[in-house]
């Protein structure tokens, strides 16, 4: 796609998210000079281990977007199933309908051109209440989170508390 | 942030008493471009997309972007009564969304009014508080109410501006396609090398996307073409042109310069860009290509025909206008024929366009093992 398509349809996103945010979420442009590459805020979700975190998360988008989606990566720790050590995070929203890796996704949970940073946010905040262990990024975390449920969930809070710097 | 990230969007009217109109706004916006509706086209699966948009999905991956449906170019239909509700929206949209503003300001003004007399009334030694968050300042009452009606600046003139904006920074310097670092063009290619690639794949990288961006080059001409004999307002050659140009600066250019050793002189849209040189030049990449598409488009195979017919005459636009430059020509033959045209893709176009729309194989761009 144009780039020019790309670079207005994220003006337009940028703008309905900031005017109308959802819970919990602000994502915007790192620069105004860069409207390809975004840095993401995300409270952990209440009642869950992540809850009280702050998860800085980088968004960047392809040329042909929304064509394709945009990678995501946590910028700071993130002991998740779902989340790469690199903090890069791996969800069936992210991924184009042609590729399925795992062979696992279902079509219509995948991207689409009418998905937008607003639904992958949404996602990403729901897969870290709910992980996904079918296909595991982390599969350290993965097989703590089946088999030794409290164990995960004492990381993740050290996790968020050294985030914050309250260790 | 500033101004140039002030574009019109259904959210301009939560602002005012007017808010049920962001819905509707939103109905005649385009999912895929989020913008308003232009040349809209309906899919089999009765889903409506601007014809550029949808074209270009199908392109990607041959299916419509909500319901994922399988669907092909050539079943869109113009959905006509869709623009002609875009089009006298968009008429009404500043009128109303400014008197949206002032009945906004307005009340806001009364109730302000009120407030502050309310307070005169009760406890006059406060009253330096009332104002205090605007400039620290009490304002006069007839100060407040000389200027009731403050209204921003119309959102669509802000936007007019910037909506074809090149976002490449003009300092004359070309980003590495991998760590986006700016540098002189012809650095480019050598910087590659710090990205440790051994040089084998990446030369054998570098010829398969420079394969790919031709053919996404067509594509990208095509679809381009098609979408405008869609519109009921087509864009001149010019205006084609332009667009094409930023294609070929963004997504074109950094494959030719990491394919042709970050000279960056061949790149398609140049002024002094020697069209014939570069056909016969490339002639074996086409073939190649063409080859690659017949193979995997079979049924249609007839109609791609090959690059040594290049002296076909360009179809004429409707408004007398040439659409393609020479030297794109390659892509626009074939369409010469009209005995070679579907059926109901005449149909299709009698009542959508005067001009045939050009059919685009769909072409699966991976790799070959
Ligand atoms: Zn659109
Ligand atoms: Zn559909
Ligand atoms: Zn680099």
């Amino acid at each position: 796609m144009a780039s020019s398509t790309a670079s207005r349809r994220l003006f337009l996103e940028y703008k309905n998210l900031t005017s109308n945010p959802p819970d919990g979420i602000t994502a915007g442009p790192v620069s105004e000079d860069d409207i390809f590459l975004w840095e993401a805020l995300i409270q952990g979700p209440d009642g869950t281990p992540f809850e009280g975190g702050i998860f800085p998360a980088e968004l960047k988008f392809p040329k042909d977007y929304p064509l394709n989606p945009p990678t995501m990566r946590f910028l700071g720790e993130v002991w998740h199933p779902n989340v790469y050590a690199n903090g890069l995070v791996c969800i069936s929203i992210l991924h184009a309908p042609g590729d399925d890796p795992h062979h696992y996704e279902k079509a219509s949970e995948r991207w689409s051109p009418i998905q937008s940073v607003e639904k992958i946010l949404i996602s990403v905040m729901s897969m870290l209440a709910e992980p996904n262990d079918e296909s595991p990024a982390n599969i350290e975390a993965a097989k703590m989170w089946r088999e030794r449920r409290g164990e995960f969930e004492r990381k993740v809070r050290e996790g968020v508390r050294r985030s914050l710097g309250v260790s | 942030m500033d101004s140039s990230f002030n574009v019109a969007d259904s959210s301009d009217w939560l602002e005012t008493p007017l808010s049920y109109l962001a819905p509707v706004e939103q109905v005649l916006r385009c999912q895929v471009c989020k913008d308003f509706f232009d040349t809209p086209m309906i899919t089999s699966c009765s889903h409506t997309f601007c014809s550029l948009c949808i074209r270009r999905c199908l392109t990607n991956d041959g299916r419509c972007p909500v319901c994922r449906a399988n669907d092909q170019e050539m079943k869109l239909r113009s959905n006509a009564i869709i623009q002609e509700l875009v089009d006298v929206f968009q008429t009404a949209r500043p009128i109303v969304l400014q008197l949206g503003k002032e009945v906004k300001a307005t009340r806001d003004g009364l109730v302000k009014r009120a407030k502050k007399r309310k307070i005169e009334d009760t406890d006059i030694d406060d009253e330096e508080n009332v104002d205090k968050p605007y400039n620290g300042r009490r304002k006069t009452r007839s100060q407040q109410q000389s200027n009731p009606f403050v209204v921003e600046p119309s959102m669509d003139q802000a936007m007019g501006d910037q909506k074809d904006g090149d976002l490449q920074p003009d300092d004359g310097l070309a980003a590495c396609p991998i760590c986006k670092a700016r540098m002189k063009e012809e650095a480019v290619f050598t910087h590659l090398d710090i990205h440790n690639k051994p040089e084998t794949v990446a030369q054998a990288e570098a010829e398969q996307s420079r394969l790919t961006i031709l053919l996404h080059f067509f594509i990208s001409i095509l679809i381009s073409v098609n979408a405008n004999c869609d519109s009921r307002r087509p864009r001149t050659k010019r205006e084609l042109l332009h667009e094409l140009d930023i294609w070929d600066k963004t997504q074109g250019r950094q494959v030719y310069n990491s394919s042709n050793g970050g000279g960056g002189s061949s790149s398609v849209m140049d002024k002094d860009f020697d069209g014939a040189a570069w056909a016969t030049s490339h002639d074996s990449d086409f073939q190649n290509l063409i080859a690659r598409a017949r193979r995997k488009t079979k049924p249609k195979a007839e109609d791609i025909r090959t690059t040594e017919e290049s002296n076909v005459p360009v179809p004429e636009h409707s408004n007398g206008n040439e659409i393609l430059p020479n030297h794109i020509l390659l892509a626009s033959k074939i369409t010469d024929d009209p005995d070679r045209v579907p059926q109901a893709q005449q149909d299709n176009v009698t009542s959508a366009a005067r001009n045939r729309p050009v059919e685009v194989p769909f072409v699966d761009l991976e790799p070959e093992d």
